[in-house]
């Protein structure tokens, strides 16, 4: 009893700040903490619009099925390991390398600056209906310039072949994504101090040597938060491959994002769809677990 | 005192502001449209301002949208209760099985109903059944057959009346196929499509239905694995990501000589290229070696009301505008054959030339096409349950099959295998 009534004197004596919490926390919880529970339980249910609209409870089954029985829910898995760390590198080592060139005295920086932002800023459906015209196999431009160039002699189907549609789709999104990573390290570079680097300069490293052991380790915060930001948007980025592909042909180009919405609203097993959806906000929950026990790691042996 | 005043006064105009707008408000019924063309998405916008131009207290909030979009936007929708009132359906079977929709036995059996079922073409009419009771009212037929640029065929030295049976198809393809012109079109890219604008539509004229996985169709089955395998080399390479637009913008382009599909082939391909149609004819899809004759499934395109429309009175009043002879009449120019059999030929004729100035002709040529093709050999598409799961699991086999990872025997245990599942599950 005491505690509660430390409580309610605690209330009482913040009440405006946590009056002007209320919106906030009552949003929350709302739109982000009822959902998450509610997918989960639904995930223990067989709801399947077609068959009934009252959900049963039937425990792990939903699970046991998709990872023993389900033949194509490994190939979604790994699609989504190839999808996510895969665009997250390259727009990586593209975002680092442009946000070195801008960082550096160039004329017209500041336009630079403005227009690399542009496939930022395009709406995603526009992106990926703009790459999916790129790589049209019978009239994209792609194709017609590497024939024009005397590159290719045929037309590839570039979002059809097993061989070619993975790389594509990591280019569309490479595109999309890397003003964000050139952004963000453009900030951190920006405060790294001058000093430093004349330091290095008497202490004779140059060129890749100054980048190695002194950019990189000062950047390691920003680009900690960057990649980690970029991992989680990626893994649920479920716009540019539906824009590009559906997740097809048949299941080659889906992701556990674009399965979800396969099961749950074109197969209206909501259950099964949300049991794919919890699995994968436990994976992603991981593997962000890991990376940032990695790095603190790293910082710690630093 | 003057904040206290201030604020009443505030809410004094609030409250006066949102009075005038629910007074001004009336009705507003929430109609699900769903299109794949530019015709379409005009019809939509037609159809609004039909609607409330006869009933001036209705407002319509028309939802335009794209056909496969249209189950997957819905499954969203009705869970969260948030109903619309009315749905255009081609195929209500997933709906009717989900108890989403109102059956309309009650309102047709009126006095007043304006509606009644000597109007429309009988099958049309019964399609419209789930286990008996109407769930749609039809506005359309909907008849499948193939598409045949008539003069690639020709100067293949072939005639539209020599596509009698699946080995003359394969011939003309395989002669029709130069260049960029490919002689067979397959829109497999996306599941409704790999399943309905080719196998399915060949599977009638094999005389079974592909849903069907029982010993008895088992022969039937591979003949037509076999068909497509045997198709392939007249394919474009872009079959496996190609969807039906993608297929209907190739055809504009003049890169499709073959290809089976619906009557809402003209709303499609005038947008693209009206001048195509002039060359393109249709003809009943070949017969396969176990069938005895030609068969075209049929279906219809209807309107649907929700079972948990909070206007039904209204929306009544409104799909029976929507079915109303006088709009019919104007519709079925736009898209499609009428489902009315008392719509007035020459006044259908004469609308057509609103929506096809460049094409009246042609128009009305490959609408009697397959008018011609429904009515002595059409037969009601089997209505299946859980289809787009079966979409799914049979495009992922015939796209290995097509690719070489599959003999048609083995894409056969497999479909078979994939579907009995579904159908088990």
């Amino acid at each position: 009893m005491p505690s509660l009534s430390r409580l309610g004197a605690l209330l009482s004596r913040h009440r405006v700040p946590y009056l002007l919490l209320l919106p906030s926390v009552l949003y929350l919880v709302s739109f982000t903490i009822y959902p998450i529970l509610n997918v989960f339980y639904l995930s223990v249910t067989d709801l399947h619009l077609v068959k009934s609209l009252v959900p049963h409870f039937i425990g792990l089954k939903n699970y046991v099925e998709l990872i023993r029985d389900d033949p194509d829910f490994r190939r979604i898995v790994l699609n989504t390991f190839i999808w996510t760390f895969g665009s997250t590198a390259l727009q990586f080592a593209l975002g680092l390398a442009t946000s070195l060139i801008l960082n550096a005295r160039l004329p017209w920086r500041g336009f630079w600056r403005g227009i690399m932002l542009v496939p930022w800023v395009t709406p995603i459906v526009v992106v990926g209906i703009i790459w999916r015209w790129i790589y049209d196999g019978s009239y994209g431009l792609l194709n017609y310039y590497l024939n024009t160039f005397g590159l290719l002699h045929r037309y590839v189907v570039w979002l059809g072949e097993d061989a070619t549609v993975w790389p594509a789709i990591l280019l569309a999104s490479l595109w999309k994504g890397y003003p964000y990573m050139c952004l963000m390290l453009l900030a951190g570079l920006q405060t790294i101090p001058q000093d430093v680097y004349e330091a290095a300069d008497v202490d004779g490293a140059t060129g890749f040597r100054r980048l190695w052991y002194v950019t990189l380790p000062l950047l390691k915060p920003v680009v900690a938060i960057v990649t980690l930001v970029a991992l989680v948007l990626t893994w649920n980025n479920f716009q540019m491959i539906w824009v590009l592909t559906e997740g097809g042909p048949a299941y080659a180009t889906s992701v556990l994002a674009t399965y979800v919405y396969t099961k749950g609203f074109v197969f209206f097993q909501l259950g099964s769809g949300a049991a794919v959806a919890t699995l994968s906000i436990l994976v992603i929950l991981v593997v962000c677990v890991i990376y940032a026990r990695m790095l603190r790691l790293e910082e710690r042996e630093l | 005192m003057r904040r206290t005043t201030s604020l009443a006064l505030t809410l004094l105009i609030i409250g006066l502001l949102t009075l005038a707008g629910l007074a001004e408000a009336g009705t507003t019924l929430r109609v699900v449209f769903p299109g794949t063309s530019e015709t379409e998405k005009q019809g939509a916008v037609r159809l609004k301002q039909y609607a409330e131009s006869k009933l001036p207290g209705t407002k319509i909030e028309m939802m335009y949208l794209g056909w496969p979009d249209l189950e997957k936007k819905l499954s969203v929708m009705l869970p969260g209760g948030d109903i619309p009132d009315l749905v255009q359906q081609q195929e209500a079977t997933t709906l009717v099985a989900m108890g989403a929709l109102e059956p309309l036995d009650a309102y047709l059996a009126r006095p007043d109903s304006t509606l009644k079922k000597e109007q429309f073409f009988e099958g049309v009419w019964n399609y419209s059944q789930y286990d008996g009771k109407m769930h749609t009212i039809p506005i359309r037929a909907i008849s499948y057959g193939l598409i045949v640029r008539e003069d690639l065929l020709n100067e293949a030295g072939m005639k539209l009346t020599d596509l009698k049976t699946w080995d003359d198809m394969k011939r003309a393809a395989k002669a029709m196929t130069k260049g960029n012109v490919y002689g067979y079109g397959y829109p497999l890219g996306l599941p409704r499509f790999a399943w309905r604008e080719g196998p399915y539509i060949a599977g009638y004229s094999n005389n079974f239905d592909i849903s069907d996985t029982s010993e008895a169709t088992k022969t039937k089955y591979l003949e037509m694995l076999r068909l497509f395998k045997d198709l392939q080399p007249s394919m474009s390479p872009t079959t496996k990501v190609m969807g039906l637009r993608e297929a209907f913008q190739t055809w504009g382009l003049g890169n499709i000589a073959m290809m089976p599909t619906g009557d809402f082939f003209v709303a499609n391909l005038y947008p693209i290229n009206p001048k195509i149609l002039k060359v393109s004819r249709v003809v009943a899809y070949p017969k396969g070696p176990s069938a005895q004759k030609q068969w075209a499934p049929v279906a219809n395109v209807g309107w649907a009301m929700f079972k948990g429309s909070k206007n039904k009175e209204e929306a009544w009043k409104v799909l029976s505008l929507f079915c109303s002879l006088e709009n019919l009449t104007e519709e079925s120019a736009m898209l499609n054959t009428p489902a009315r059999r008392d719509i007035d030929m020459a006044k259908l004729a004469a609308a057509s030339a609103k929506f096809y100035p460049d094409a009246v002709e042609d128009n009305r040529r490959i609408i009697g096409d397959f008018v011609s093709n429904a009515h002595p050999i059409g037969v009601p598409m089997r209505k299946i349950l859980r289809r787009e799961e079966m979409e799914v699991a049979f495009q992922k086999v015939m796209i290995e099959m097509l690719d070489g990872k599959l003999t048609p025997e083995q894409a056969y245990d497999r479909i078979k295998a994939d579907i009995d599942k579904i159908k088990r599950s």
